[in-house]
Order: C-alpha cells, then structure tokens, then sequence
C-alpha cells in the first residue's frame, strides 16, 4: 500500500505519536487520547478538521483552542513536519501503513465497535481491508518458549486452512511466524495502537 | 513569518563582498516567499543566477525570527565552497556532513544540539544512512523549518540526472505536511520535469523561472571520428583559444588520456574525475585562477563549480543527452562577453552512453536470482555472500539492491549490511518504469546526435530542446574553429596513443570465503602477491586495440609490432628488480597463441622463456563469469606447475588478456611459493569497462 498520508493522518501523527527517529532531543509533551478527543471536539464546533491546523493561517485556530491545548505546545508539536516525514519514510521502507480515525482506509470495524476509544492512530502491515472480514488474535509474550511458537504456527496453519485472518501483535517472533510466506496464508500484523 | 527586506538586501552585499549589490531577478521575490511560509516555491534558474543567496539568506532571516535551522539537500556537496565561503560572511551557521569529514561529525553533532547551526548540507545518500538518522538528524529534525531541494530534477522519473536517492526523498516530501516551507530549485527544467515536480511538491506550487538563452556563447559541432584525430584537434586550437575552460571527457580514463597527451603537447592542464580525490579543491582553485589552461574533466566537475570568466567549454565525446549537455557547456562564458562551446563528436560516443544507459537498471533475470538467493537465506545475506550465489556483476548487484530498496513498497530491506526479503512483492510498474526510462534515455542519445550534426542554430536546438523560448538568440560572436586537423598532429597523436600503458593492480585479498581447491582465504602474504604489472592497451582501443584483437581472432599470432611495443614498454616501465626470465600463462583454447608471443618477447629482451605453469582443467572463459567472486572461483585450481626446475630471480608473467586478475594472483601465488623471484605480469590488452 503505497497511498500518501493524508493531511487529517499528518496533523494528528504530530499531535499524538512520538516520532521516534533515534536518540534524538526530548520532544514537546505530546497530546493523551483525552487531549486529543477534547481538541477533535473543539476543532468540529469550528467547522474545522485536524489538517486545517497545518493550513497557513493556522494561527488563529491554534490560539482560539488555547484553553484546551497551551498554544506553544500546539505549535512545537506542528513544528514537528520534517521528522515526521522521516519516520514515515522508515515505515513505509519496510511496508508498514498509518491510519488516522479520519481516513477511509481506517478499519470500520474497529471505529464502530470501539467508537471514541478506537485508537486515533493504527500502524500495520499486509492489506488493512481484510480487518473489515474479522480474524483471529494471537497475543502471547515476547519470550515465548520454542513450545508455543509451535503452538502459534499450528494456530497459523488453521487459521489458513478455515481462510480465516490471522491479526498479530508486533512481537518479534510471533511476527516472523506469521510472516512466512506460505501459500494461502493471509496475514497481517497490528502494531502498537495509540 | 514577517520577510525584512532590508536585512535581506544587507546580507546579500555582506555576501557577495559588493557594497552596492542589487538582487537579481526573482531573488527577491523567492527570498520573501519562503520566509513567509506561503507554500512551496520551486526556482527555475540557470546555473550562477544565485540560488544560493536565496537559501542562505532565508534560513538567516528564519533563524534571526526565532525558527528552527534548515536542511538542504544536494547531490555534490563537495561543489559547494565557494557558496560556502559567501555564507560564511553573511554568518550563516552552515555545516556539512559527509563522508569525508566523519572525524568533525562528533563535534557537528553537539553543535547541532546546542542548536547553533543554521543550515545543515547533506546528500541524499547520508539522509538515508542510518546512522545518521539516528545520531545526528534526530537531534534537529523535529524543528526544521525549511527543507531546501537542490537539484530538484533529480526528484524527477524524466529528470536527466536520475539518482536512486531521490526516489526516496520524493516519498519523504510526499509525506511533509503542508506547514514545512520547501524550496526546490534546479537549472534546467523541461516542462515533463515541471509536470512531476508538481506532482510531488503539490498543486499549491509558486513557480519561478528563468530565461535559458547564454548569448556569450559560440557554440559549434564538429565530427571527428577517431580519437586521435580528436586529440590533434585539441593539441591544435586549444593553445590559440583565449583564456581557460574545461575539457570534457565521458570516462575517467580518458580525462587521464587527454591530459596526458595535451601536456605532451606543453599545454598546462590537468585530469579531474570523481577518483582525484583530496586534490579536487586544488585543482579547482587553479583553474579559478588561470594557472592552467584547462582541467580534463568528466560530469564530476558539474554542479556548483562556478568561474564567471570561464572561456572555453570543449566536450572531447558527446554526452547522452542535450539536457546535460546544456548545463556542462552553460558553464562558460558566465560573466565575460563571449566564450567557445565546442563539441566533437567521436565513433565511441554512443558505445559509452549506451553503457550508461544499460547500467541504469537490472535485468528481471539478476532480480529474479536476487529475490530468490534471498528467500532461501531467511537470516539475510551480505553482499559478499550474495556474490558466492549470484552470478553478476558486484556493481549490478550493489545497483539492483539499491533500486529495490527505494521501491515502494520495496521487497527488501536492508539490516545493519544484511539484505532481507519483507512483507512485500515488487510492483510491476518497476519495471514498467525501468522500460520507459531506457526508451527515454534513447530519444535522448538520438536527440544529442542530431546536434552533433547540426550546421547552425545551436542555441536555438537547445533551447527548444529543453521547452524554452528562444528569444533574442543573436549570431556568434567568435569566428568558428578549424574543422580538419593536421596530418602530422594526428600521426603524432596515434604514436602517443601506442605508447601508453596501463597499470595492473595487485590482488591484495583472497575473495570472501576463500579458494577451496588451493586452501588459502584471507590476506595474501606480501611475498606470495603479484607485483604492479602493465597492459600495453585496452581491449579494441584506438592504439594497439586493434591489431591485438587481430592476432588473436584473425591471424592466430601476434605481429612483430605488438613484440616491438612489448619490449619498448618494458623499457620504459623498467620493473625493479629486473626481470631474469620469462613465463606465461597457459591456454586449451589457443594452446600456441600466448607461448609463442611469451618466447618471442623474450627473445627480443635476451631473456630465457620457460613454460612452467599447466592447465589442469578447462574451466569457462573468464569473461563469462559475472563477478570477481565467481572469476575467482574459476580459476581455483585450474593451474598447476610442471615438474621444471626454474630460476630463483624475478620473472615477467605474459598472458594476452587480463580482467579480474585473478588467474594472475594465482599463478604468481603458484611460482612465488615454489621459489620464483618478483613476478611482474604483463597483458597486452585490459578487458572491462572503468
């Protein structure tokens, strides 16, 4: 999936993901989930979405939320463009996708079941139209014994087998079980939700 | 961000060191549009309009307004000093990172944390390097307030400077949020460039553009088909030409050839290539200050270099394509009335622009073994591990892995120096792509020959050529240049051409993982090596290219000419410790070729010749093999000694061709553990493109 960010994607990975580009400068505090939520609500009273916050005069805007959000906090975390063009080259480098609630490519089942609690942001690998059909989720710990990779694998193998999805979480071995690229075998991996 | 035009114009005359300095056309207007952040600005000008003022001082006005520093990306940084040295007098903080300059990157790094640096020069390499990222770019990216693309057609698929970074900094532009203020500027831009530039940079672009017409220049054509013909003309107009200028060759090789031959000829010049390394700035400087009368350059003397009273431009081969042309020859001329752009057009220019063009992309069969060397190597593979399996050329699979990388999605990437396969299939318009590149890149090497045979209306084909309008074109300036050359100056020429030679390196290092049949891996011991030895040419050149190709394919034994040259270079070269006797490398194919050849030289040099060395086993030629790897591999344990007693002194190794080396490395290995002096390997020809 090669789509560009949308701008609603890119303003709200600025407010609320942490970019992580390296050992890099303590960043502005980034905006909770409530942050969040309260701003997206203030922003729709405006007539306003996220990406009108990147617009050339989105001073005004900025200011006019001052009461929810410090507007030099609001601003350093704008600021942020260039590093975020970065991060989303190291993802996209390695085929990962980012979606923000606003976007149609978000996963409708995940907004209409977790409605304000949906995560803001969803990073994942693999086609993100097939967690429209459901799957099946294995979490499991990140030292997970040559037993229960086993196990993981045999649960892959059936999930294959009844063409069912198998959603897995972002660790290490888990995922590289789940990436084998065995015929038949739809897989895709979910990581870290805001 | 308020734009102050005073303290624009006030850096500006501190800049250019004149007091009473006026901004050019636009720069102004481009200055004040990236300050205020109204969008993104692409500038269209030819190269010494003054982009750079455009930049530093808008990052200077940035930085005094409280914004964070700037970044700015270029793919020859090295070029940049002189706009370096006028940023510095305007105080413009800027620093470059590089690998040349990895031992200031520790100080760099707690100046950029200190937030003291202004504008930050990288190439697109080093953006992509990871370790940059992390160490250095991490420290600031999250407050750059302008990115600066220099070069900016490099971003385009139609650009004619298409370099495999740029794909990825098209993505990361792509994904900037429209708050980041971004300037691109470029020299030349046709309008299928202007076209993808809008694509990526967005519809909200402001665009600048400048007027393409050098009316100081006299531009002409002439064909002169063989190179020594093409050297005499050069040894015979460029003393009466006025002033200094530029020389451009298309291989490195030649920049070397050319000087050699003009100093020869008393002319001051001297070879420039990407391999001049620290001389570079040297070079340039004297250049800049007419001590010489020419640098014989390739495109490594390109973007950036900027001497106003440049007088001449000389291109000794056509470029590939009239866009790059344009740019090399709109390097004279810049501040003085009027300057020569004369191109000759030889019968090797379209074979080496053909393999430039050939380089660009892989095969679909060197990906295919590529992907599939990957798949079965779930850990990863390293280059030189890659090379074991894959039977290509190093280069092509350095380029094959770099172009995939870039893809997006890309089906590979890359960890620490491992290679692995991810998540991901390569797309088909890759392909698609590559195909319509390569046909591209074809008009264009028909386009640039078209100008070749241009009688008149130079400037005007150029200008159209890059969607310009030619306006105010006026005729020449300058009186035309002679078109034959002097039979004398020619033979002279081809004399020089039989008397140069070319340098066999050593094979200091056994290939990764070793040679199994002769046991050995790792360094080769310095008493076991192969010394520095000579080609008397390459393969199919102009000087004894031919008749060596003759005597192998055609006749089945080397004239007495190619004796005679042996054993003058010989003299020349005059190996020390002298050679006491003669061997060669023996052959199934061509059992009598090289012994023959091996004895009659030695007779010439009153040398003993004895054959020494065996063939144990018929192995493939070694120009089939793809890579050093697998040439190695080759010749692993397909030579052996004979049961001869032979001297103890230094011997002169004769084989007819020489590629990878390594059936030299070998055999030398071979006679010097069993008791052989110095080996000296000689070659008549040198095979492979460099």
């Amino acid at each position: 999936m090669d789509t560009p960010l949308s701008s609603n994607t890119k303003a709200i990975l600025l407010l609320t993901a942490p970019l992580l580009l390296g050992k890099g400068a303590e960043g502005p505090k980034l905006l909770s989930l409530g942050e969040y939520n309260r701003l997206a609500h203030f922003l729709r009273e405006q007539n306003a979405e996220p990406a009108d916050l990147l617009s050339p005069n989105a001073h005004e805007l900025v200011n006019a939320g001052g009461a929810i959000v410090e507007p030099g906090r609001l601003e350093s975390l704008l600021e942020r463009g260039f590093l975020l063009s970065q991060v989303v080259e190291h993802w996209q480098s390695r085929a990962i996708w980012v979606a923000s609630r606003a976007d149609n490519s978000y996963p409708r089942r995940l907004k209409s079941r977790l409605r304000e609690y949906a995560p803001a942001i969803l990073y994942g690998a693999g086609a993100s139209t097939l967690l429209d059909g459901g799957g099946l989720g294995v979490v499991g710990s990140r030292d997970a014994d040559d037993g229960l990779i086993q196990f993981t694998r045999s649960v892959g193998a059936l999930a294959a087998s009844a063409s069912q999805s198998i959603v897995s979480g972002g660790g290490e071995r888990h995922r590289s079980c789940g990436d084998g690229r065995r015929p038949g075998s739809r897989r895709y991996c979910l990581w870290r939700a805001f | 961000m308020a734009f102050n035009r005073d303290r624009a114009l006030e850096l500006l005359r501190i800049g250019s060191g004149t007091p009473d300095a006026a901004f050019r056309d636009g720069q102004e207007e481009a200055i004040r549009y990236v300050v205020e952040g109204n969008g993104r600005l692409l500038v269209v000008q030819k190269t010494g309009w003054g982009k750079s003022f455009v930049y530093f001082i808008a990052s200077k006005l940035l930085r005094e307004a409280g914004a964070g520093p700037a970044i700015l990306i270029s793919p020859l940084l090295a070029l940049m000093r002189n706009q370096l040295l006028a940023a510095e007098r305007m105080g413009v903080s800027a620093v470059t990172i590089n690998s040349e300059n990895l031992d200031q990157w520790s100080q760099i790094e707690s100046t950029l944390q200190r937030d003291e640096v202004d504008i930050l020069l990288i190439s697109p390499e080093r953006l992509a390097n990871p370790r940059f990222r992390e160490h250095v770019l991490a420290h600031l990216a999250g407050r750059v307030s302008l990115l600066v693309v220099d070069e900016a057609h490099c971003i385009s698929d139609w650009g004619h400077d298409f370099r495999p970074h740029y794909r990825s900094l098209e993505r990361i532009i792509r994904s900037l949020p429209e708050n980041l203020r971004v300037l691109a500027t470029t020299a030349t831009a046709n309008n299928r460039v202007i076209e993808d530039l809008q694509a990526v940079l967005g519809p909200n672009l402001f665009r600048l553009r400048g007027d393409l017409n050098r009316s100081s220049l006299t531009l002409q054509t002439i064909r002169l088909h063989g190179q020594a013909e093409r050297l005499a003309w050069l040894a015979e107009n460029v003393p009466r030409l006025e002033g200094s200028g530029i020389i451009y060759t298309l291989t490195v090789r030649d920049t070397i050839l050319v000087a050699d031959w003009l100093r020869s000829q008393g002319l001051a010049v001297e070879a420039y290539s990407g391999q001049t390394g620290e001389l570079r700035p040297e070079l340039e400087q004297a250049l800049l200050d007419n001590r010489i009368k020419a640098l014989v350059a390739t495109t490594a003397l390109g973007m950036g270099f900027d001497k106003p009273d440049l007088s001449f431009v000389i291109h000794y081969q056509a470029p590939g394509l009239v866009v790059a042309y344009y740019q090399q020859v709109g390097r004279a001329g810049r501040a003085i009335p009027s300057a020569y752009g004369i191109l000759l057009g030889g019968q090797e220019d379209t074979d080496i622009t053909d393999y430039f063009i050939e380089q660009a992309f892989p095969t679909r069969d060197e990906v295919a073994l590529i992907l599939k060397a990957l798949e079965a190597a779930p850990e990863g593979l390293t280059v030189p591990q890659m090379l074991g399996r894959v039977n290509a050329p190093q280069g092509r699979i350095d380029k094959a892995l770099l172009l995939l990388s870039l893809e997006s999605p890309a089906p590979i990437a890359s960890q620490g120096s491992r290679w692995q396969l991810v998540a991901a299939d390569l797309n088909e318009s890759f392909w698609q792509r590559a195909e319509r590149l390569t046909a591209l890149r074809r008009q264009e090497q028909e386009q640039m020959q078209t100008y070749v045979d241009l009688p008149s209306g130079h400037m005007d084909f150029l200008i159209r050529a890059l969607d310009g309008r030619p306006r105010g074109i006026t005729t020449a300036l300058l009186p035309p240049l002679p078109v034959e050359v002097c039979d004398a100056v020619a033979r002279e020429a081809v004399a020089f051409l039989r008397r140069t030679s070319l340098p066999i390196e050593p094979r200091k290092k056994w290939p990764v993982g070793g040679l199994p049949h002769s046991q050995v891996s790792g360094l080769i011991p310095d008493t076991l090596r192969a010394e520095a030895g000579k080609a008397l040419c390459l393969w199919g050149d102009a000087g004894w290219g031919g008749l060596v190709r003759k005597g192998k394919y055609k006749t089945g034994t080397f004239s007495e000419e190619l004796i005679d040259a042996c054993a003058a270079l010989i003299r020349a070269w005059n190996p020390a410790p002298r050679p006491t006797w003669v061997t060669c490398i023996p052959s199934h194919r061509h059992p009598h070729l090289v012994p023959d050849f091996a004895q009659r030289l030695a007779k010439k040099l009153d040398l003993p010749f004895l054959a020494v060395l065996a063939r144990t086993d018929d192995r493939p030629e070694q120009k089939k093999m793809a890579n050093s790897a697998q040439q190695a591999r080759n010749v692993d344990g397909s030579l052996s000694l004979m049961d001869i007693p032979f001297p103890a002194g230094p011997v002169l190794l004769i084989d007819d061709m020489v590629d990878s080396r390594w059936t030299f490395t070998l055999a030398s290995w071979l006679l010097r553990q069993n008791g052989s002096g110095e080996v000296w390997p000689l070659a008549l020809a040198k095979t492979g493109k460099d």
